[in-house]
């Protein structure tokens, strides 16, 4: 296991594009984890007052809701570790390393057991960086009083880690499949951002829809990654709002999680390299 | 010791049947050449031997076994054109195959220097000519210093120059007694490096026999005088001639392998016979490789 991931390394650590697209996204994390009292206060200086609430008071870095916001909003910027997993497994594929492994002594599996010790490694790193980001911003800004549950929502750390996990998962079986680097970046990135959202929108909350349609939101492929962290924000216009995973969310993710490797190995297994 | 037996080894894409029932074997030692031309299924083969091609029937062995990926381990090979990443330096490149068959980093320079690019090692891949490319490869086939060496196509797309020193370097490499597949559909390539061959043609094997048998059969002396008649009257008295046959100016003679051009010029001379021309012509692959088309069309 140990020397799977250290070839992963020897591959990418080389790769100029790895690091620019790391760094993008740490410094994309942290802003969010440091940049929310800054959006505040900003907010604050423009005159925004939410019935005469300051904004600079919202209790956004309290314990342990801080865990449940944090990793909402840095769960925005995964498509960029996806990136990273495109542009590297696409390398492979163009430049047949693949196939090379395979007769220097590599099996598939060990190719594809390879590509899932990185894309851990990458949502393990991302879980990191929030976790940091989150003990920080939420001894600085948050009420001192909180501290005692500082710990107490961390299980949302772990659906973090699952939501990035299996979305890296899902963009390697896309690229194994599909083997268009450069386009499935620019499919992958409108299909997140724009189509899926807006359909998942639809279909949650379109008035004329037949009730029987609204249940498919929760099952595709990014919104059910989403589900595992319930949308929190609401919780200060006073909603309520559910500070638990769901156990269908968890199922949904799982069916993910299991269809994104099974598929890419199937796909590996039937393909001549 | 038999390193390799294939039996009925098949590959078919839906129309095309790009290999056919393929049995062969090759042995510890010997230089291996698979010929045929373009499109014959050579790299469908060798695909297939080394597991990045599912064949659709048929089974292979490799050491007397199932093939394993402890067994690719010990084969080290090239498939068509070298496949590195082209930002990585030699050295990174290998640093990740080293990984990958399980040898130390150790063997890395002494490769390097082995395939002449030791003093570009730290420079990054996309920045080689096709002939570094090449010898690369050929550098990281022998990285782990394995049993069995494969090379497809080795000297393709290659300067003359270039041609020459991979030749050179897989002469090298024979001498150290590792045993090697060489698919080529450069003859002269095949018949200067190898020891055994096999002609495969859309997918059916031909031929497979000893080079030195092959061009044994083609071996000739010419021989010349001013009057051939008595020249001819007089080669019939010498022992070890198979066939004679007369050209216009010459005498053409296949013979044992024993027989020599001096035994024979000392026989015309003890003849008194006067000779203008006396050579040994070799056989060449080429001509035999025709003929095994031609037989079979």
């Amino acid at each position: 296991m140990n020397r799977l991931l250290k070839i992963e390394w020897l591959k990418l650590k080389n790769y100029r594009p790895f690091w620019i697209l790391m760094g993008m996204y740490t410094v994309f994390s942290l802003s969010i984890c440091f940049g929310g009292m800054a959006f505040l206060t900003w907010l604050k200086n423009q005159g925004a007052d939410f019935n005469g609430f300051n904004p600079t008071m919202l209790p956004m870095y309290d314990f342990p809701d801080i865990w449940q916001n944090l990793t909402w909003l840095t769960s925005l910027f995964k498509i960029i570790l996806a990136f990273i997993v495109i542009m590297s497994i696409n390398n492979e594929i163009s430049y047949r390393i693949i196939r090379q492994n395979v007769i220097d002594g590599f099996e598939k599996k060990d190719w594809l057991r390879s590509k899932l010790l990185l894309n851990g490694a990458i949502a393990g790193y991302a879980v990191l960086l929030v976790f940091i980001g989150g003990l920080i911003t939420g001894m600085i800004y948050g009420h001192p009083d909180s501290r005692a549950s500082m710990f107490s929502n961390i299980h949302f750390l772990v659906a973090f880690f699952f939501d990035v996990f299996i979305f890296l998962c899902f963009a390697m079986l896309l690229i194994v499949a599909f083997r268009k680097g450069p386009l499935l970046i620019i499919g992958l990135l409108m299909y997140t951002v724009a189509f899926e959202p807006f359909l998942a929108f639809f279909l949650y909350d379109f008035p004329r829809l037949p009730a029987g349609f609204r249940p498919i939101a929760d099952f595709l492929p990014v919104q059910s990654l989403r589900n595992l962290v319930p949308f929190p924000l609401k919780r200060y216009g006073l909603m309520e709002v559910s500070d638990s995973i769901s156990i269908k969310a968890i199922l949904i993710a799982a069916g993910w999680l299991i269809f994104n490797i099974g598929m890419t190995n199937w796909i590996l297994k039937r393909r001549d390299l | 010791m038999e390193i390799l037996a294939t039996e009925k080894l098949t590959k078919k894409y839906k129309r095309l049947t790009a290999l056919n029932q393929l049995d062969f074997s090759i042995q510890k030692g010997m230089v291996f050449g698979l010929l045929g031309p373009n499109g014959s299924g050579k790299t469908t083969t060798l695909g297939m031997l080394l597991n990045v091609i599912q064949p659709t029937s048929g089974v292979y062995r490799w050491f007397g076994k199932s093939p394993t990926p402890e067994s690719r381990r010990q084969i080290g090979a090239i498939l068509e054109i070298p496949c590195f990443l082209p930002y990585l330096t030699a050295v990174q490149n290998l640093k990740i195959i080293a990984e990958i068959k399980q040898c130390s980093y150790q063997a890395i320079d002494k490769t390097l220097e082995i395939v002449g690019l030791f003093d570009r090692r730290n420079d990054p891949f996309k920045t080689y000519s096709l002939g570094m490319k090449q010898r690369l490869a050929i550098g990281a086939a022998l990285l782990s210093d394995p049993e069995v060496l494969i090379f497809d196509e080795p000297t393709n797309g290659l300067d003359p120059k270039g041609i020459v020193e991979i030749r050179e370097l897989i002469i090298e490499i024979a001498q150290t007694g590792k045993t090697i597949i060489l698919a080529s559909h450069l003859l002269d390539e095949v018949q200067k490096v190898c020891s055994d061959f096999m002609v495969l043609r859309k997918g059916e094997k031909l031929f497979q026999g000893r080079v030195e048998d092959a061009l044994l059969n083609q071996k000739t002396i010419e021989v010349g005088s001013p009057d051939l008649v008595i020249l001819k009257n007089a080669l019939e008295q010498f022992s070890g001639i198979q066939e004679l046959t007369t050209t216009a100016s010459q005498c053409i003679l296949k013979t044992d392998s024993r027989v020599t051009t001096t035994q024979i010029g000392q026989f015309l001379l003890e003849q008194n016979i006067p000779v203008n021309h006396l050579v040994k012509k070799e056989g060449s692959l080429e001509k035999e490789f025709l003929n095994i088309l031609s037989e079979h069309e």
